[in-house]
């Protein structure tokens, strides 16, 4: 296990300033040539922006549902680890000083406040919000317009992202925790849930750019916060038109594959959402209600992530840990070494990454790492150039990909434990990523 | 980049880039009118001074996010090929 201190191997391609003024025109024609290596991959689901009527991913038959008892959390905390541990202010240590420690432990309280109404992580129980409709006579015109109003009012309350999906049973945990006890999922939904509505926030750009550091957690952890806020406004709203909701953040069941199918992003390398405009850099959460919108459900979209990732180790080198794989492909289990995981549920065709070793990582630097998410050359301010190559990328072959990738380490992104970056996050200035400089 | 308080960085440096679009354009009516620049001689000036002033975009706009990393890089790879193309199309219309 590397400490935080140690640099993930896994930069090559990145040149200091100096080298890099060194490098002339006949160095940039050899290295685009070079990119293009034969191993490179095409992509299989179309160019551009492909929308699907079904769910994207291979799905095995004998895909079995899965207990939340199993996920690497849990198991963890069963076994007596825990993956974060006491704050340790290091004054002298940049992302790890007293007010980063302030920042991240604050950042929780709205979802600490809330927790047992609409919490964010799992092990308790959210409360069923009944229909206490104003006008009990009320009913959406059409589902077109139902949809479109909950769109509204989510992105009302604070979603940055906002997806609408077919209740799916097959993503539903069997079980879910309350404390030390298990339920059956059936047995404490309340109502039988039809639709999923899944929320998206962003996570902000400048503090991801510290992580590994408590300064990098404190985004990531005022998601959650934000995801209960949001989550309990929206089941208030629902029941007050007349429907039955809870909002369970992470639990109950498995949020990205109903983003995925909310048409909010494609799954990746790393195991994590990556969303067109935000990339990983997101939080995700779920809300069940009995509302039915027909056929106004959204459809999953995919934009070419899983090719770029076949071609692009970015987060693979970069893991600490050595958690994520290098396998060119994505299979339907975890790697032979891992057959006998218990966290990960096979049958589903992608890349399978060993959370207990992540998990271990993130006890072993009292951090939530997220080297991963920082290296991804989708994670990017919201920036035109940004959009664009995201727009290029779409419609490149996948063996360009392979080359976009390493311009992106050519071009200074993508760096891991950037001692430099808590500076500019708290920089007298109060600048940030929005092109504004003042 | 000063706004004066009222425009953002990216606003500022879009209306130069507008700017040095309509120069360029001149420049070529300029050519084609006074010099009878042939039209190959004006597409490879067109073409160098467009990826030039990309690349005058993408550079700011790397500062702007604090990569200047990605500035530099984009100089050797998107505008010193602009400026060859640019340099390339002057000489031949200068030639006629
Ligand atoms: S958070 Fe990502 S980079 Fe960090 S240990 Fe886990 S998988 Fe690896
Ligand atoms: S870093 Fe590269 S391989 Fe990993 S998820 Fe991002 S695009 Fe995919």
């Amino acid at each position: 296990m590397n400490s935080t201190d140690e640099k993930a191997p896994g930069n090559e391609a990145r040149l200091d300033r100096r080298n890099l003024l060194k490098l002339g025109l006949a160095g940039t024609a050899a290295a685009l040539t070079s990119a293009l290596p034969a191993t490179a991959q095409a992509r299989e689901d179309g160019i551009g922006v492909v929308k699907h009527d079904e769910f994207p991913m291979k799905i095995s038959p004998d895909y079995k549902r899965f207990s939340e008892a199993d996920t690497s959390f849990n198991r963890f905390t069963r076994a007596g680890k825990s993956f974060h541990r006491k704050p340790k202010p290091e004054e002298n240590r940049p992302g790890y000083t007293s007010y980063d420690w302030a920042l991240k432990v604050a950042s929780k309280e709205i979802h600490n406040a809330l927790i047992n109404l609409t919490p964010a992580y799992q092990g308790t129980l959210p409360k069923v919000f009944k229909p206490a409709a104003f006008n009990p006579d009320f009913r959406f015109k059409d589902s077109a317009m139902a949809h479109a109003v909950i769109k509204r009012a989510a992105r009302h309350f604070g979603a940055d992202l906002v997806g609408i999906t077919r209740h799916d049973p097959r993503w539903d945990y069997t079980h879910v925790r309350e404390g030390k006890k298990y339920h059956k999922t059936e047995d404490v939904m309340g109502f039988v849930p039809k639709t999923v509505i899944v929320l998206g926030y962003e996570v902000d750009y400048e503090t991801m750019r510290t992580a590994p550091s408590p300064l990098g957690d404190a985004s990531q952890i005022d998601g959650y916060s934000r995801m209960s806020k949001t989550a309990l406004q929206m089941v208030s709203f629902l029941s007050k038109l007349g429907f039955h909701a809870i909002g369970p953040g992470n639990g109950y069941g498995l949020t990205i594959p109903y983003a995925i199918a909310a048409g909010l992003g494609e799954n990746s390398r790393m195991g994590l959402l990556v969303n067109h405009k935000y990339g990983p850099r997101l939080r995700l959460g779920k809300i069940y209600t009995d509302l039915e919108l027909d056929e106004y459900y959204d459809k999953p979209t995919t934009f070419g992530v899983e090719s770029f990732c076949k071609n692009c180790m970015h987060c693979a080198d970069n893991c600490p840990s050595k958690s994520i794989p290098h396998d060119k492909e994505p299979s339907m289990g975890p790697p032979d070494d891992g057959q006998d995981w218990g966290f990960s549920n096979p049958g589903i065709r992608k890349w399978y990454v060993n959370c207990d070793t992540c998990l271990q990582y993130w006890s072993d630097s009292n951090t939530s790492c997220s080297s991963c998410v920082t290296t991804c050359p989708y994670n990017k301010p919201y920036f035109w150039h940004h959009r664009l190559i995201d727009k290029v990328n779409t419609i490149l072959p996948g063996p360009l990909h392979k080359f976009m990738a390493d311009m992106d380490l050519l071009h200074g992104y993508g760096q891991t434990f950037n001692t430099s970056a808590p500076a500019v996050f708290w920089d007298a200035k109060g600048r940030e990523y929005d092109g504004f400089g003042g | 980049m000063s706004g004066l308080g009222i425009f953002s960085g990216i606003e500022v440096l879009f209306f130069w880039l507008g700017v040095l679009c309509l120069a360029t354009f001149q420049g070529l009516v300029w050519l084609r009118w006074k010099l009878e620049a042939s039209w190959l001689s004006l597409a490879l000036v067109a073409a160098g001074c467009g990826t030039m002033i990309f690349d005058v975009a993408w550079a700011v706009s790397s500062v702007l996010e604090k990569e200047p990393q990605s500035a530099s890089m984009s100089v050797l790879v998107i505008f010193l090929p602009g400026l060859i193309l640019a340099v390339m199309g002057m000489r031949l219309a200068w030639k006629q």
